[in-house]
């Protein structure tokens, strides 16, 4: 015996008391920074209560003290910030925590202590917390909302705090298909697995818990002549040993989706901190393709409403048979039984068996026969039918029980007769939930049982079906029968043979009789005002929310569940919604069905935030795309901006520069002498075919098909609203094979706008559309040393000006690696880009830089780009660009054809709207104040009143220019082009910038640099 | 003057600890690609590319077909990679180009554009299913198959290169080398080793 006052010694119970736990060894754990002990095998919830924890937390609303009511996923009360620091996680269920040695666990919602709480107060005037209390009283004044009633709500609300650091853990997910994925690894569960199995299925079956079993071993029974439990084991290890079977334990199903996609997340480590520092996942996200559904979910046993049903120890029956038979663990040492179904009688039986003693059974039928009533009968034990539960006598703050006030059950009136049954313990029955929430996560209809007096799953239109207590179906034979039957179905379904139906294990069972619903117990007292019979525990709603939801007219379930926040906690109602129904049904007089059901949605039970990010975190966050010169930039010194999934270096500041001192310097560098700029992020696709020209004159605003072979010409793409969307230079690499060049954010787009046209629009046109943007790395060598820098390398190119013409695009060799060059400039400047495979890239952009130190040549990022760009007054897409621009708004109508008889925007851009004369168009502007750069969308104005004005448009690039030491500005302005030389102005913060409309082009309006 | 060397899309990575992987990952980016394209219903012209291969070209969806070094992959209905060795590319590049050159076809030196990941190992496909959405464990993935997939979140094709035990080649579009080889890395770590369809100890009842 290990000495704590609630763990039952190992020979009790016949010697099977705590049959999971190892009594050898001892753990310690701490609740609120005090030591208890524990052993392996015990949950964080059997452990408690071991030691004699009555108290676990307060409640939601009235801060009321709450004791654990469950054993699984279905408890309310037990929730509990485990860990400490980074790895604190908030409301873990005690009955789901495995204790491990060193657990620390914290109550929540209690403040300053779990003992003594200022938040029950709310209790002492409860009155004034009706339900749908929030929505009435704070509505009112206005301004108070967020300045005081919700930084107090916070405060007193709300279940346990987040964890204040970065998670420490790693995650991971990973998807799986499977012919029959089988949901819970209870007996139903497990024989329906083994019957898909043995059909030749390839199988998936998952249990939340670390054990497989469920409840059947505290059910009794046998199954093949043995113990189910040992049937269960031999069966489980049939399947494990298989190898298409996957048997997943710690495993919740946590959603259901369409076409059988399934969702579960598997705790890895939680229950073990050395699996975590060995580098495993703490939590792993299966994602399921599954070609049928075994739903084996089994049933959650139904709490009574009597009046302070929360008192702590009030527990359901069957967890306080579990806690006794799993962990040696008895919650009290006088237990009463309530119940409305025969099923309790085994929890009297198994108290008894374990020395505890059973003061009363309180059945609320007439009667009750058969041999599990028998059984107990025979023990001499005390039963009272037709009554309920009157009241309870606590302990001082409703920290325990003292007793409870036993009364005969009547249709109505006032309580009489009342009868006083000291004990510490409640075990309540008020029948079973079959778990039907996966099976409503898509189209699954429900039926009512009036038999069980709840809901079964009824028809669903996906390939799922339900087996054992999930289905309403609670006898052992029956179970078996029926799962065995279900999973071979299943198989069959998934793989379209299966051989001939097994037969199901023979099982034997005690036989139940009829339960009798009941769903509220009169208390005490006129009319039972001022007694809580609570229904949602974790919500804190209680009948009388729910009844005054009535009076106060909501008739939907959907609406009195959202009013009283009913089923709205992290546990979903698993033990509330049943009997919240039969509350509504009875005060609107209509039936359960009538009434209907909320909605059940995934998850199941809650699923961590690592586990939906999964791998996708640091590194990994997103796809981060990197250029062939990427190394070089990395040990360069390169400061990044993103484009698209690119890392493009923005400018190389040298060791005491600013980035502004770089850009300045980069620009000064190309503009005087010469630069090196990486631009493999360029997209480029190969459109080849003899059609290939006549297809680009259909994309292109402007004509290509004139294009000589080695020529290159810039381009726009509209899209069939008339819209730009891409400009670049298409080069005509030969009589039938064109290379396109797109910006680096729209490669990908105008491949698929390519193929889009080509294969809808166009089919019989003659040519293949290829992207290469990844094949090359390519770079500009811009600056009037361009030349001598190429000229230096060993080629077989002739560089000079006669030979290589503006515009022009040849094929060779650069120091041996093959190269394309163009000799297209965006600076203005004497320019070529080169391109060469990409594993050629690195050393190739070594080599002209080597080359090119000599000449002051300097590697410039994209914003010396940028700023060359607008001072030549070239436009940028996405800049000058948003989807509402036309080309003839930027004043390209040189680029746009007025001969060729179609091609994608043209009629758009015939459109009157298009057409009209005071749109915005692209200008230039140059600030009165050449120092003050505006700043980057600002919107202009007419006149000087800006409180009056509407915009007029707004500025679209805005740099510093080094080369003309001044600001400049590219701006879209109403009737643009017919304002050169006007004034307009910039409302900024308080005061008004001016600044004159301008031709666009600020430097070199010839194009001489470029054409040396 | 120097020659232009050639780099590998993942040289300026440090390879993993071999014992810190439950798989082999190999880079194998410096082997050749042709992407060749021919009409879908062109029978003469497949003909013709099939004589210059010695082998036919794969019609059916997922398949490839092979004849010594030199593979050929079906990526879509008008679409085929072809995998060779660097040495002979261009004469296999020249033999195709003239074989095709009167149909319509198109034919383009991809060597450069991806990258290439062999991982090899009895976790392979246990590794691949935490990298990519598709059944890992279908009877069809067999030596040979070849499929576009989902890698992380980019776009990859897969090749069954042998099973028994599984060699599987990865090919991501170059820039995305260092991300597909980081999602494998962390896949195939050694301390999150995930037992899948294998016999494995049942869970306590």
């Amino acid at each position: 015996m290990s000495g704590l006052p609630h763990r039952l010694p190992e020979a009790a119970l016949g010697g099977r008391a705590g049959r999971l736990i190892d009594r050898s060894q001892t753990l310690s754990f701490t609740f609120d920074g005090k030591t208890l002990t524990g052993h392996p095998g015990d949950t964080l919830a059997s452990a408690l209560l071991a030691n004699g924890v009555r108290v676990v937390g307060r409640s939601f609303k009235y801060h009321r003290p709450r004791g654990l009511i469950g054993i699984g996923s279905e408890e309310p009360n037990g929730l509990f910030a485990i860990g400490d620091g980074a790895r604190m996680e908030p409301n873990i269920r005690a009955t789901q925590a495995e204790l491990y040695d060193g657990l620390t666990a914290q109550s929540q919602n209690r403040w300053p202590s779990l003992d003594f709480d200022v938040g029950a107060l709310n209790a002492r005037f409860s009155r004034l917390f009706p339900a749908g209390f929030y929505y009435k009283t704070f509505m009112w004044p206005r301004v108070f909302w967020k300045h005081i009633y919700e930084p107090f709500i916070r405060r007193a609300a709300g279940l346990g705090p987040p964890p204040q650091d970065a998670d420490p853990d790693s995650y991971e997910q990973v998807h799986v298909h499977c012919d029959v994925l089988v949901v819970g690894g209870g007996v139903a569960g497990i024989a329906a697995a083994k019957a898909a199995m043995d059909a030749g299925a390839r199988v998936i079956i998952a249990d939340e818990s670390a054990r497989f079993g469920g409840i059947t071993d505290l059910e009794g029974g046998t199954i093949d002549d043995i113990d189910p439990v040992e049937w269960m084991r031999a069966t489980v290890a049939e399947l494990a040993a298989n190898e298409r079977v996957q048997v997943l334990k710690r495993t919740t199903v946590s959603g259901h989706y369409d076409h059988n996609y399934a969702v579960m997340m598997e705790r890895v480590a939680d229950h073990n901190p050395a699996l975590i520092a060995a580098g495993a996942p703490r939590h792993r996200l299966w994602k399921v393709r599954a070609g049928e559904v075994v739903l084996a979910s089994g049933a959650i046993e139904r709490p009574l409403a009597f009046a302070d049903n929360d008192t702590p120890g009030i527990m359901l029956s069957s967890a306080v048979r579990g806690y006794v038979a799993r962990y040696g663990v008895t919650p009290g040492h006088d237990a009463v039984i309530i119940t409305n179904n025969d099923d309790a009688y085994r929890t009297a039986q198994t108290l008894f068996e374990a020395g505890v003693n059973v003061a009363r059974i309180i059945d609320t039928r007439p009667d009750a026969q058969g041999t599990l009533v028998d059984r107990v009968k025979a023990f001499g034990t005390r039963l009272t039918f037709s009554s309920g539960i009157a009241g309870v006598v606590r302990e001082a703050g409703g920290k325990g029980l003292r007793a409870i006030k036993v009364a005969p059950l009547r249709r109505s009136g006032r309580v009489g007769d009342v009868e006083t049954i000291p004990c510490d313990l409640v075990c309540m029955s008020g029948g079973w939930n079959p778990a039907v929430h996966l099976f409503c996560h898509v189209t699954g209809k429900l039926d009512f049982s009036e038999d069980l007096a709840s809901f079964v799953p009824g028809t669903t239109n996906e390939r799922l079906r339900v087996v054992g207590a999930a289905n309403g179906t609670f006898d052992l034979p029956s179970i078996l029968k029926e799962a065995t039957a279900g999973g071979h179905a299943a198989a069959k379904a998934a793989i379209g043979k299966a051989g001939r139906a097994p037969k199901a294990p023979t099982a034997r069972a005690d036989s139940e009789g009829p339960m009798e619903p009941v769903w509220f117990m009169p208390a005490e007292g006129a009319k039972n005002e001022g007694n809580k019979h609570f229904l949602d525990f974790q919500n804190d709603v209680t009948a009388a929310d729910v009844e005054l939801a009535v009076r106060e007219g909501y008739r939907s379930v959907e609406h009195v569940k959202r009013y009283t926040t009913l089923g709205m906690a992290t546990d979903q109602g698993k033990t509330s919604n049943i009997n919240a129904l039969g509350i509504v049904a009875d005060a609107l007089e209509i039936s359960i069905p009538q009434v209907g059901t909320t909605r059940f949605r995934p998850p199941y039970t809650p699923i961590s935030f690592g586990a939906f990010v999964g791998q996708k975190r640091g590194a990994l966050f997103q796809p981060i795309r990197r250029t062939p010169i990427q190394s070089w930039h990395e040990v360069n010194g390169a400061d990044y901006e993103p484009v698209g999934q690119w890392r493009r270096p923005y400018c190389f500041p040298r060791a005491s520069e600013t980035r502004e001192q770089a850009v300045i310097r980069e620009v000064l560098a190309v503009r005087t002498k010469v630069g090196l700029l990486d631009a493999s992020t360029l997209g480029k696709i190969e459109v080849s075919g003899p059609d290939a020209g006549k297809f680009l004159d259909l994309m292109y605003t402007n004509v290509m098909s004139s294009l000589k072979v080695g020529r290159c010409r810039y381009g726009l793409l509209m899209n069939d609203q008339g819209f730009l969307f891409d400009d670049g230079v298409v080069a005509r690499l030969d009589d039938d094979r064109f290379l396109v060049h797109t910006t680096s954010g729209n490669a990908d787009h105008t491949a698929a706008w390519f193929e889009l046209w080509h294969q809808t629009e166009w089919p019989k046109l003659n040519l293949f559309i290829t992207p290469v943007t990844e094949q090359w790395a390519q770079f500009a060598i811009a600056g009037p040393k361009a030349r001598q820098v190429l000229q230096s390398l060993d080629s077989d190119l002739d560089f000079s000006a006669d030979a290589f013409k503006f515009m022009d695009y040849q094929a060779g060799h650069l120091n041996g690696a093959p190269v394309r060059v163009f000799r297209i400039s965006f600076s203005g400047e004497l320019s070529y880009e080169v391109a060469t495979p990409a594993g050629r890239g690195l050393a190739l952009w070594q080599a002209v830089i080597d080359a090119g130190t000599v000449h002051g040549l300097e590697p410039y990022g994209t914003e010396a780009l940028h700023v060359m760009r607008a001072e030549k007054g070239f436009i940028m897409i996405g800049d000058e660009t948003d989807g509402t621009v036309t080309p003839l708004d930027l004043g390209l109508s040189w680029a746009v054809s007025k001969k060729k008889a179609d091609y994608v925007g043209k009629r758009a851009l015939q459109t009157p709207a298009l057409q009209r004369p005071d749109r915005r168009q692209f200008v230039g502007i140059e600030t009165d104040d050449p120092t003050f750069v505006l700043p980057d969308g600002v919107q202009a104005i007419d006149g000087t009143d800006a409180s009056a004005a509407e915009p007029i448009g707004y500025v679209s690039s805005t740099y510093y220019s080094p080369t003309l030491d001044r600001s400049i500005a590219f701006a879209l302005i109403e009737r643009g082009s017919e304002r050169m030389g006007e004034t307009v102005h910039f409302p900024i913060d308080d005061r008004l910038v001016a600044g004159k409309i301008v031709d666009p082009v600020f430097y070199d309006k010839e194009g001489e640099r470029q054409n040396v | 003057m120097s020659d232009i060397a050639w780099t590998g899309p993942l040289a300026h990575r440090d390879p993993a600890a071999s014992d810190a992987l439950d798989i082999e990952i190999a880079d194998r980016s410096d082997i050749s690609v042709l992407d060749l394209r021919i009409g879908s219903k062109d029978t003469k012209a497949r003909a013709a590319a099939s004589k210059v291969l010695g082998f036919d070209l794969p019609t059916d969806p997922r398949s490839s077909a092979s004849a010594s070094d030199v593979a050929a992959y079906w990526f879509s209905i008008d679409q085929w990679l072809i995998i060779a060795p660097r040495e002979g590319l261009v004469a296999l590049e020249q033999a195709l180009a003239e074989a095709l050159g009167s149909h319509r076809h198109a034919l383009t030196d991809v060597s450069d554009m991806r990258a290439i990941l062999r991982v090899q190992g009895e976790s392979c496909r246990a590794v691949l299913s935490k990298c990519i959405p598709i059944d890992m464990y279908a009877d069809e993935i067999a030596p040979g198959y070849v499929r576009r997939v989902t890698l992380g979140e980019i776009a990859a094709a897969m090749i069954c290169v042998a099973d028994d035990p599984d060699v599987f080649d990865l090919l991501v579009f170059r820039s995305y080398a260092d991300y597909a080889m980081t999602w494998l890395e962390e896949a195939a770590d050694a301390g999150r080793s995930l037992s899948l369809f294998r016999p494995d100890t049942p869970p306590a009842v």
